[in-house]
């Protein structure tokens, strides 16, 4: 297994990753957004990721399979459904807890409404909203790894090949470097979390 | 500039303005003042369309301020509010560039004015521009909220317990300053405060509230001597000796007084200065009429060997007669910076004289009672 080969799985892991978590941004903020002030429907919404949340990741790949077929999109498209809950949550509670001093001091100085949610709103509740991301992301990185069980790239497949040809330095090839990168995100988001709540 | 006409604002049956009708002319500090819940900060909201009434009219300039669009409203009028006036995430710069920003001000224009406007109130624009408001104090973060309101010079300000939640010294110091600002620059502002001191310190007009209704609208003066009837004396509480203060010349004018004839020595002049501890003296003819008053550093500088009062330029001191109300005697000794007062009858006898001793001494006695 040379270094190239690894490069490559783990740019690939990356992109993975990457896409399904945009994507459960591109839908999650919006909608955790939307959300403030329909207590009920927020509710019904609440329940719904929930439960997608807790479909365990196999299950949930051959729902999708059904859909997209055996490749990287079924994984994909699992990452996004599972980032919902973190991120849709973490939307709704960071944009609940926006002081209201601010929101009325944004009106008062004559703010519209898409002024007060893209300067006051959405920057203050951006801390929590990024703590969200940052546990998608996280888990999306394990979820990632058992996408080669379904034919998708990434760094599961050096992990599973060293399993089966019993080739130790083969699954720590996969295996190293996919705990590493969780911890690196970890860590970074968490640091940039800190800076960016005053 | 502002006129409440019939204004009623309910939330279900929940009246929290009832009739209110109000007018605020332009340049005038106004402030609404009131218990909580009597309706103040609604009355404010309304200027600036945070809430619409459910009844009546309100005039900007004449302008039904319904049919102005309420973004555009806002930006025109300067808004403070309490505390957590100023956007945490943003820089002191972005802070106050906020409306000139809306309006579309260009870099440079929006920029100079900024450094104008911390100038202004002697903050450097160096040290301050880039920091966050949790890098300032609780006073210079409301100094900028009030630079924010003014950033684009509106000539309506509303303020909204600005100063509610500073310590005692920051909020004289703010109010002294809003007070001179809003002359300087002639202001109208209308502010909101549950504090009858603040409100009598600031107000040109004080609007006192209760229950969504205006109980008194009159100048502080007015308010404190001539109380509408018991809610408004009771709210006024403290102040009231304004009220009592039937209190003469007579009753708080000191009666031992350190007088000399004009043929008195200026040495013998010195030594009771000495003795006595003050810094000049009355002078009287010899049927104790008041002629004038002698001061230690008029000797210092004039007096040769041999030489008697008379011989010396007299100050002329101003004096009250003993049956006017304490009261006047105090605002003279305020208004001229007097050191002294000195009291005559109708002959021009000297009786007494007052001073910053006894003011002081009276109004501890309505402050804390007793003798």
């Amino acid at each position: 297994m040379n270094v190239s080969i690894i490069g490559k799985a783990l740019l690939e892991h990356l992109q993975i990753v990457f896409t399904g978590i945009a994507a459960g941004c591109l839908v999650g903020i919006p909608t955790g957004s939307l959300l403030r002030g329909h207590k009920k429907v927020a509710k019904i919404v609440f329940v719904i990721v929930d439960i997608i949340q807790t479909v365990p990741t196999l299950a949930m790949f051959t729902f999708v399979m059904l859909i997209f077929g055996l490749n990287n999109s079924t994984v994909i498209f699992s990452i996004f459904l599972y980032s919902l809950f973190p991120i849709v949550r973490n939307t709704y509670v960071g944009i609940m807890g926006v002081d209201q001093g601010a929101i009325r001091a944004g009106r008062g100085l004559g703010m519209t409404k898409m002024q007060i949610y893209f300067q006051v709103e959405l920057p203050l509740a951006f801390p929590v909203i990024l703590s969200g991301i940052r546990l998608a992301l996280v888990s999306a990185l394990g979820i990632a790894t058992t996408g080669v069980l379904i034919g998708a790239s990434g760094l599961g497949m050096p992990i599973w090949r060293g399993i089966q040809t019993r080739n130790m330095s083969m699954m720590l090839s996969g295996a190293i470097p996919v705990s590493l990168l969780a911890v690196l995100f970890d860590v970074l988001l968490s640091t940039l979390e800190k800076r960016l709540s005053r | 500039m502002i006129r409440f006409e019939n204004v009623a604002m309910a939330y279900g049956d929940n009246k929290v303005i009832d009739n209110l009708n109000l007018e605020i002319k332009s340049g005038q500090l106004v402030v609404l003042v009131g218990p909580s819940g009597c309706g103040k900060t609604t009355t404010l909201q309304l200027i600036n369309r945070l809430i619409d009434p459910t009844e009546g009219k309100i005039y900007l300039n004449g302008v039904d301020i319904q049919t102005i669009d309420p973004v555009e409203l806002r930006r025109s009028i300067g808004y403070v509010i309490q505390e957590i006036g100023l956007f945490p995430h943003m820089t002191i710069e972005q802070n106050v560039e906020i409306v000139p920003k809306l309006l579309g001000w260009s870099q440079e224009k929006r920029s100079a004015r900024t450094l104008e406007l911390l100038q202004m109130v002697g903050m450097d624009a160096e040290t301050y521009l880039h920091r966050y408001p949790s890098d300032l104090s609780g006073g210079q973060q409301q100094r900028i909220g009030v630079l924010r309101a003014l950033a684009v010079e509106p000539p309506l300000i509303l303020m909204d317990e600005p100063f509610g939640a500073l310590d005692p010294i920051t909020r004289d110091n703010l109010q002294d300053e809003i007070k001179k600002l809003q002359k300087r620059l002639n202001k109208t502002i209308v502010f909101v405060t549950h504090d009858m001191d603040e409100a009598i310190k600031i107000a040109d007009v004080i609007v006192l509230m209760q229950k969504g209704r205006i109980v008194q609208a009159a100048s502080p003066d007015e308010l404190l001597s001539n109380p509408k009837n018991d809610f408004v004396a009771e709210f006024v509480g403290k102040h009231r000796f304004y009220l009592n203060s039937v209190e003469l010349v007579k009753d708080v004018m000191r009666s031992k007084v350190f007088k000399v004839s004009v043929d008195f020595g200026l040495a013998q002049s010195i030594a009771l200065m000495e003795s006595e501890r003050v810094s000049s003296l009355l002078v009287v003819d010899d049927e104790d009429r008041l002629l004038g008053s002698l001061g230690i550093e008029d000797i210092m500088t004039k007096a040769r060997p041999g030489m008697s009062v008379g011989d010396l330029e007299l100050k002329k001191l101003p004096y009250i007669l003993p049956d006017a109300p304490a009261k006047e005697a105090f605002e003279l000794i305020t208004e001229q910076n007097l050191d002294i007062l000195a009291v005559v009858d109708e002959e021009n006898h000297v009786l007494g004289v007052v001073t910053k001793t006894s003011m002081v001494k009276s109004l501890a006695q309505v402050v804390w009672g007793g003798k």
